[in-house]
């Protein structure tokens, strides 16, 4: 072969194989993840969120440290034993780190990924997703701020593009949770491309039921309200509670735990690794007080057969149960459901509503009915339930009505899954009187350290003892 | 293969046939001029023909030449050539001269090619085979240590198979590899650890778990000709994105020149025993509090004279007053590395091949530790036509690996060993229930047993390899090559890891012995390379001299993990997976391809001014679209001072200037970091242990990754910057090389933290420089060169300062490895890596600070605890050589770097390191006390005269905290090598008729160290191979040996 002949094929053949090996689709495709998917579909994406707002948001730290707060449990190990005894340093800002977390990279993350695809992205049209998606959005919105007063919302969540997220006034997002549950609304109305079937884990996509928690939730956040404007939060409450859960098998509740050691209830599991928490006497004592059956079915014995509480501030450290009592299994269990909101807790909401407005015999009427859903709950058994209903300590009537016996009972019926709630209602109206001697609690969670770390000009300057913005007016 | 073998041999014959009528016999022998003695290997060349003959050992040779005329080219590297007109003569002695201009020394460059030194304009050292199977060290990387200038090379523990970290010139990356590219017989090949110790729970940085080798441990040191380290960017620019660390170019032996096969024979057997063993105390007894307590893993007891004997101890017997029982030395056995290699080299007019065999045994100084490696290789180099060459080589490798978990690990051996109480007989009483072998005696709680550990739980490993590549070249035209090679690696590693039912880490020390854990994983990766390349090298005039290298390179690597991780073993001692109640799965695939374009022009003008300048354009698979491609050129200057002026010849033979500028990029090490990904989902808490994990109810679900990645990733890019001079005097009795670089790696990828409610935890992204400056220095010296005696000195010196110029911003610090405290990280500003943990509350002035009760108090804010980079190492050889017998040592010295103690930490903890044995007499810390007004400021400092004991709560509860009370300086002296050796001389070789060569030596390794780093050999990382390096904990501990070795060539 002539020596220029060979050049030339020689050059073509090395540009020839070359060049596919380097072209960039070629390339592109080297570097697609065979291990891990780049998008997920909607239908992957909201069994997570679901189960990551009624485990990781609700059922975890942040009820924890509420729980001890409010003084529906005591801690009696470790760190909740510390922010118990109202230790220095024990409830500072890297105590909230993991929570915050989860709340805005794991959770809110997620939602906003399955609001976006749903109405514009890769799988348009799919509004109850949408729908779905935007209440639970409002509701762990709620709970950020709720606890922790001013949080990112309108420019959060948007990666690169805003790496220092500015913290919205709580009045803002309050409002937007407001907009996002009437949007929600209006979504669920509209026929959807895609429905959820059973990777909805609360409803099996039924948009009726989604409603009406969308109504309940506002309802709450209306009332959340009455400090900032008493009749005005009530009129609004009332008129989402018209439509909100219509009987007591109705509600907001995550019944889908399972025995499986990766799929247990939260409270459960909690008992089981760590043991941190045990019965308050605050509580206890409330059901002593009231004859309450739920003090001998929701509360457990120690090892000799009594039912001992622990005080909060002056417990003694007891993580092996043998000192104070814990929740019983009938309320804590590997499957035992979790609410998020009850149709106990909206009659609450409309007895105190119509008790600010000065309607007492609605009010009277709410009450009863709340009363009872949530003895019926708790699973007290009817006889009970009608003997405790019948004592004037618990049932005063129409006029005798206050709002302590509203808040005490609600306070009561959040008993052991709520205490987010209980501590919101505490902060918002001081019932029920708290008897640790090391102090009042705190009144709202500390910025992260994360935070503090990565966006410090943006994070409000806060202190424990300041209240958010529905608590004392300020926006700090 | 074999047809053209039968060709040569047909077409040789005929040749014979058609010379032997008109040919005569010309014989001789060839000496050097010096010292009378036969030079073997010098090729004799008929001028203008191909026909030539290979001296033999004595120097002698002989060649059939025309009848008439001729002319005889004698030829051999570091001699300066002759050519002698031979006329009618039969017999033609000739005698050869040290070629003192000329270096002598080729020496491999990128891509195999063969350079003479002097013109090269950057940094490269060469190391011979024969120094680094010296002392039959099994890990070529290891044998590296001490003997190249600005390669540093840290062992993470004495154990057959551990890893091993080799850096050039320090690191250019925070957190991704800094290891240099190994290259064998031009080919590219994986020597790095496929993953990091704790994989399988993997975290950055992770400190436990058995160690994963790195897999430059496949290669057979015995078949190793010479190694060629290329150290700056200049060197390795042709190598492109893998060889910004340097390149590590390994040569194996080939039959270039000789004619007849060489069947050569070597063995090595050297016995091993553990080398620093902790300094305990021996008066104290199990307990806390100074009672006695059986359960206790301390031993803040009584006295050991005065225990209680009518206590029974865990095994039932009765306690013995005053007896010390020794826990440690029983653990240890005497290891042995056994090494046995075969090779027959032969070559000639056709060309050459290699086969080699060799098998290393080596068990450990603790049991249950071993290395097993089969090497076998097949190599040739055929010559078809005068212008054709085609080569292949195979490489088969099979290592296995039998190991022990190190770190804080609870099954780790040593965990218990090097504490166990002086009063507890650790190897007397019974280590299980004899009734149920998972049942554990030990006083410890959740720890794991030694002596149970050893004989339950198993982690073993075993690789199979097979490396090699094909080869073309043709030359068309006198001065134009083309070279096409072809490469694979293949391996897969597949290794199981075995926790027992009852063990420790496994949580199986309940009542009912519970836990185990059975983990089988399989890694396999493969590697193709192609390069071609096309070289023109002429004189285009006189004085000016050119070549010019034009080639493309493609490599592609594809990689694969499966994990399967079995939980809960049901049948105790059953190790096969389906003895488990719940088993995991994973699978991770990796794929990555670089195609790149080089070239390289090297311009030479009369021999003295030399120009280099390369490029290479890469296009890399991952990095983004758009951002994927980069250029980096580089450019050198040499001159050689001697031949541009007049020097005294006999003071300087040889003087060098040179200096270089290049740059290299870097791809990050992980695929897959431009775009965003799902992950399985899930809900969890830091206080549960299980949370939710999907599949949940039935249903599968995703959520999104918090790592934000990116599309906008752009390569990082190592600036280097360096000058050198080459010098020789005294007729290159004294040589002296010496390099100052300077290097800054910019656009660092890694993790930076983000505020989380962007919706991200951290984010990929280029931030961040490092910068190194550094002197490479290498020193050799033969103050007595005779016929008899040669005595030669040697050194290599490195010193280097690793920076971290910047982070991200608002970035202060990025873990690399270690603890909560103290932990090993990059910090801005720093010197990198970094230190950091508690420290003493000091005075400005430097003074401790004591509080009234006399002890030393912590610092509010961690802060920097050391560096763990030294200032310098140094190694240090000596080789004295008269008549046939040669006694060469190597020294290492490393100055100036700390490290955390770990285990000494623990050895305070719990009270038995000989530092506690005085609890009772009065002492006063060195420091300062504060002295305060009326309203309790402080005013000033007075020196400390509080008097305490150092007792338990002066260890636990005082100085344990304080990390700072841990960290020691790593400095050493080591005697690394050492081999007394004796070679047959010729004259009786040639006498046998059948060796070609014999030696037998006696070697040691680490036979000496002399450091003030307390109970520990201070080269001992919990991190493996890893970036966090500077924490030792629990390590396993290193070897010293002793052997002798045997070669014989026939």
């Amino acid at each position: 072969m002539k020596t220029q002949q060979f050049f030339a094929v020689l050059g073509l053949a090395g540009l020839l194989l070359a060049a596919p090996a380097c072209s960039d689709d070629v390339l592109d495709d080297i570097d697609t993840n065979p291990n891990r998917p780049e998008t997920a579909s909607l239908r992957l994406l909201l069994p997570q969120v679901e189960t990551d707002a009624a485990f990781g948001i609700s059922g975890t730290e942040l009820a924890w440290y509420s729980s001890v707060f409010v003084e529906h449990t005591t801690g009696v190990h470790a760190q909740f034993e510390q922010i118990d005894k109202r230790a220095p340093g024990a409830f500072v800002s890297n105590v909230t780190n993991n929570n915050w977390s989860n709340i805005y990279a794991t959770n809110l993350k997620d939602v906003d990924t399955i609001i976006r695809q749903g109405s514009i992205g890769s799988e348009a049209g799919s509004w109850r997703y949408v729908g779905i998606a935007k209440i639970l959005k409002a509701y762990v919105l709620g709970i950020a701020t709720d606890l922790f007063g001013r949080v990112p919302n309108t420019n959060a969540l948007q990666g690169a593009s805003n790496l220092k997220p500015t913290f919205d006034t709580q009045e803002s997002v309050y409002a937007s949770m407001q907009t996002l549950l009437d949007e929600a609304i209006l979504d669920l109305d509209k026929p959807s491309a895609a429905t959820p079937g059973n990777t909805d884990f609360f409803f099996n996509g039924d948009p009726a039921q989604w409603k009406k928690v969308a109504y309940s939730l506002k309802a709450r956040y209306a009332n959340r309200l009455s400090k900032r404007d008493a009749a005005g939060s009530a009129t609004r409450a009332l008129a989402a509670a018209a439509q909100g859960f219509t009987a007591p098998t109705e509600g907001w509740i995550f019944t889908r735990f399972t025995t499986a050691s990766i799929g247990e209830n939260p409270w459960y599991q909690e008992r089981n690794d760590r043991s941190h928490l045990a019965v308050s006497t605050t509580i206890y004592d409330l059901f002593t007080t009231l004859n309450d059956p739920r003090g001998g079915l929701l509360v457990d014995t120690i090892p000799g057969g009594t039912r001992v509480a622990a005080p909060n501030g002056t417990a003694l450290t007891d993580q092996g149960s043998v000192l104070y009592s814990r929740a019983s299994p009938q309320l804590v269990n590997a499957t035992a459901p979790l609410p998020l909101m009850t149709y106990a807790e909206l009659k609450f909401i409309e007895a105190e509503a119509n008790l600010r407005l000065g309607n007492r015999t609605a009010a009277y009427t709410a009450y009863q009915a709340a009363v009872a859903a949530a003895l019926a709950q708790q699973l007290v058994p009817p006889a009970a339930a009608t003997a405790y209903l019948a004592q004037v300590s618990v049932s005063p009537g129409a006029a005798g009505l206050t709002l302590s016996n509203i808040i005490t009972q609600k306070y009561l019926s959040f008993f052991v899954y709520q205490p987010i709630e209980a501590y919101n209602d505490y902060r918002r109206t001081g019932i029920p009187a708290l008897h640790n001697p090391e102090g009042a609690p705190p009144r709202r969670f500390p910025y992260p350290q994360n935070e503090l770390d990565n966006n410090r000009l943006n994070v409000p300057a806060t202190s424990p003892g300041s209240g958010v913005w529905w608590d004392d007016g300020t926006e700090d | 293969m074999k047809k053209n073998l039968l060709l040569s041999f047909v077409l040789m014959l005929t040749l014979l046939a058609q010379v032997a009528a008109q040919s005569r016999a010309v014989s001789g022998r060839v000496t050097d001029r010096q010292n009378g003695q036969g030079l073997p290997g010098v090729t004799v060349l008929l001028k203008g023909t191909t026909n030539g003959a290979s001296t033999n050992a004595d120097g002698s040779y002989t060649i059939t030449v025309p009848a008439e005329g001729g002319t005889l080219i004698f030829s051999s590297i570091g001699y300066a050539s002759v050519e002698r007109s031979i006329g009618t003569e039969s017999v033609v002695n000739m005698g050869l001269a040290l070629d003192t201009k000329q270096l002598g020394e080729v020496v491999v460059t990128a891509f195999g090619i063969e350079r003479e030194a002097k013109t090269l304009t950057y940094a490269v050292q060469q190391v011979s085979g024969e120094a680094v199977t010296r002392v039959g060290q099994p890990n070529v990387t290891n044998a590296l240590q001490g003997k190249v200038a600005g390669v540093v090379v840290r062992q993470s523990s004495g154990m057959p198979g551990a890893s091993s970290l080799i850096t050039v010139r320090g690191s250019r990356s925070f957190t991704d590899n800094n290891q240099p590219l190994y290259v064998v017989d031009g080919m590219p090949i994986e020597s790095n650890p496929a993953f990091a110790v704790g994989f399988l729970n993997a975290t950055v940085g992770a400190v436990s778990g058995p160690d994963q080798s790195s897999r430059a441990l496949d290669i057979n040191p015995e078949d190793i000709e010479s190694i060629s380290v290329l150290k700056g960017g200049a060197a390795t620019a042709l190598y492109g994105l893998r060889a910004s660390n340097g390149v590590v170019v390994i040569t194996t032996k080939k039959g270039q020149g000789q004619r007849k096969p060489v069947l050569s024979y070597s063995t090595n057997v050297s016995f091993d025993k553990v080398s620093v063993l902790p300094d305990l105390q021996s008066t104290y007894a199990q307990g806390t509090g100074g009672t006695f307590s059986q359960n206790t893993s301390t031993s803040w007891g009584p006295r050991l004279t005065e225990l209680d004997p009518t206590v029974l101890d865990k095994g039932g017997k009765p306690l013995v007053p005053g007896k010390v029982y020794d826990n440690v030395e029983p653990l240890f056995r005497t290891g042995h590395t056994l090494t046995n290699a075969v090779d027959l080299i032969g070559g000639g007019d056709y060309g050459n091949f290699a086969i080699g065999l060799a098998y290393t045994r080596q068990k450990g100084i603790i049991p249950q530790t071993g290395l097993d490696r089969y090497n076998a290789k097949v190599a040739g180099d055929y010559a078809i036509g005068k212008k054709v060459r085609v080569g292949a080589s195979a490489n088969y490798a099979d290592t296995y690996i039998d190991k022990l978990p190190g770190g804080s690990n609870l099954s780790n051996p040593l965990f218990t060993t090097y504490y166990a109480p002086r009063s507890y007989d650790l190897w007397g009483i019974p280590f299980e229930d004899p009734t149920n072998p998972n049942i554990q005696i030990h006083y410890r709680a959740a720890i794991d047993n030694p002596r149970w550990s050893l004989a339950h739980n198993r982690f073993n490993e075993r690789t199979h390899r097979v490396f090699g590549n094909t080869n073309v070249s043709y030359k068309p035209l006198e001065f134009l090559t083309f070279n096409y090679r072809l490469g694979l690696d293949y391996f897969t590693t597949e290794g199981h890891e075995f926790y027992d039912l009852g063990s420790g880490n496994t949580g199986g020390r309940t009542p009912v012995p519970a836990g185990g854990q059975i983990t089988n994983y399989a890694f396999t990766q493969n590697q193709v390379n192609s390069n071609a390349s096309l070289t023109f090298d002429k004189n285009v005039t006189e004085d000016i001299g050119l070549i010019l290298l034009v080639g493309n390179e493609f490599y592609d690597i594809r990689d694969r993990l499966q994990t399967l991780i079995g939980n809960g073993v049901t049948i105790g001692g059953l190790e096969n997976i389906d003895n488990t109640v719940t088993q995991n799965t994973a699978e991770n695939i990796n794929r990555r391809r670089v195609v790149g374009f080089y070239g390289n022009v090297n311009v030479s003008w009369r021999e003295l001014l030399f120009l280099n300048g390369s490029a290479r354009q890469d296009y890399v698979s991952n990095l983004p679209r758009g951002n994927r491609t980069f250029f980096y050129p580089s450019i050198g200057l040499g001159l050689v001072l001697t031949e541009a002026v007049k020097l005294p010849d006999n003071i300087i033979s040889f003087a060098k200037l040179r200096g270089s500028y290049a740059q290299v990029g870097q791809q990050p090490d992980a695929p897959y970091s431009t775009r965003n990904i799902y992950l399985p989902g899930g809900s969890a808490s830091g206080y549960l242990t299980d949370g939710i994990v999907f599949p949940f109810n039935g249903v599968a679900a995703l959520t999104q990754s918090d790592i934000l990645r990116s599309n906008d990733l752009k390569p990082q890019n190592t600036n280097t910057l360096e000058f050198g001079t080459d010098l020789r005097f005294l007729k290159n009795r004294v040589t002296f090389d010496y390099t100052y670089f300077i290097q800054k790696s910019k656009n660092q990828i890694f993790q930076v933290p983000t505020a989380f409610s962007t919706g991200y935890t951290s984010r990929l992204t280029n931030a961040g420089s490092l910068e190194t400056k550094g002197h490479e220095l290498t020193v050799a010296v033969k103050p007595v060169q005779t016929k008899t005696i040669v005595w030669t000195l040697g050194g290599n010196f490195t010193s280097y300062r690793n920076r971290v110029l910047a982070l991200a911003e608002g970035v202060d610090n990025i873990f690399l490895g270690g603890f909560t405290t103290p932990n090993v990280r990059a910090q801005a500003g720093a010197n990198y890596p970094i230190l950091f943990g508690v420290r003493y509350a000091r005075t400005p002035d430097g003074q401790i600070i004591v509080d009234e009760d006399g002890y030393p108090t912590a610092a509010d804010d961690s802060g920097p605890l050391g560096n763990v980079q030294p200032n310098y190492d140094m190694g240090l050889s000596n080789t004295i050589e008269w008549k046939g017998l040669a006694l060469s040592a190597q020294v290492d010295i490393r100055r100036g770097g700390v490290a955390y103690a770990g285990n000494t930490k623990l050895a305070k903890l719990y009270g038995i390191d000989a530092q506690t044995e005085d609890r009772e007499s009065d002492y006063i810390f060195p420091g300062v006390k504060a002295v305060t007004d009326a309203g309790g400021t402080v005013t000033g400092y007075v020196p400390n005269d509080i008097v305490i004991q150092r007792d338990e709560n002066y260890w636990r509860n005082v100085l344990d905290p304080i990390d700072e009370s841990h960290v020691y300086s790593t400095d050493f002296v080591r005697l690394r090598e050492i081999a007394l050796s004796y070679t047959l001389p010729a004259a009786l070789v040639t006498k046998t008729k059948v060796l070609q060569s014999a030696s037998i030596s006696l070697t040691g390794r680490n036979l000496a160290l002399w450091t003030d780093y307390p109970n520990f050999d201070p080269e001992t990382n919990v991190g493996g191979a890893g970036n966090g390096q500077g924490v030792e904990y629990v390590s396993l501990p290193q070897t010293r040996s002793y052997g002798a070795s045997l070669r014989v060539s026939f």
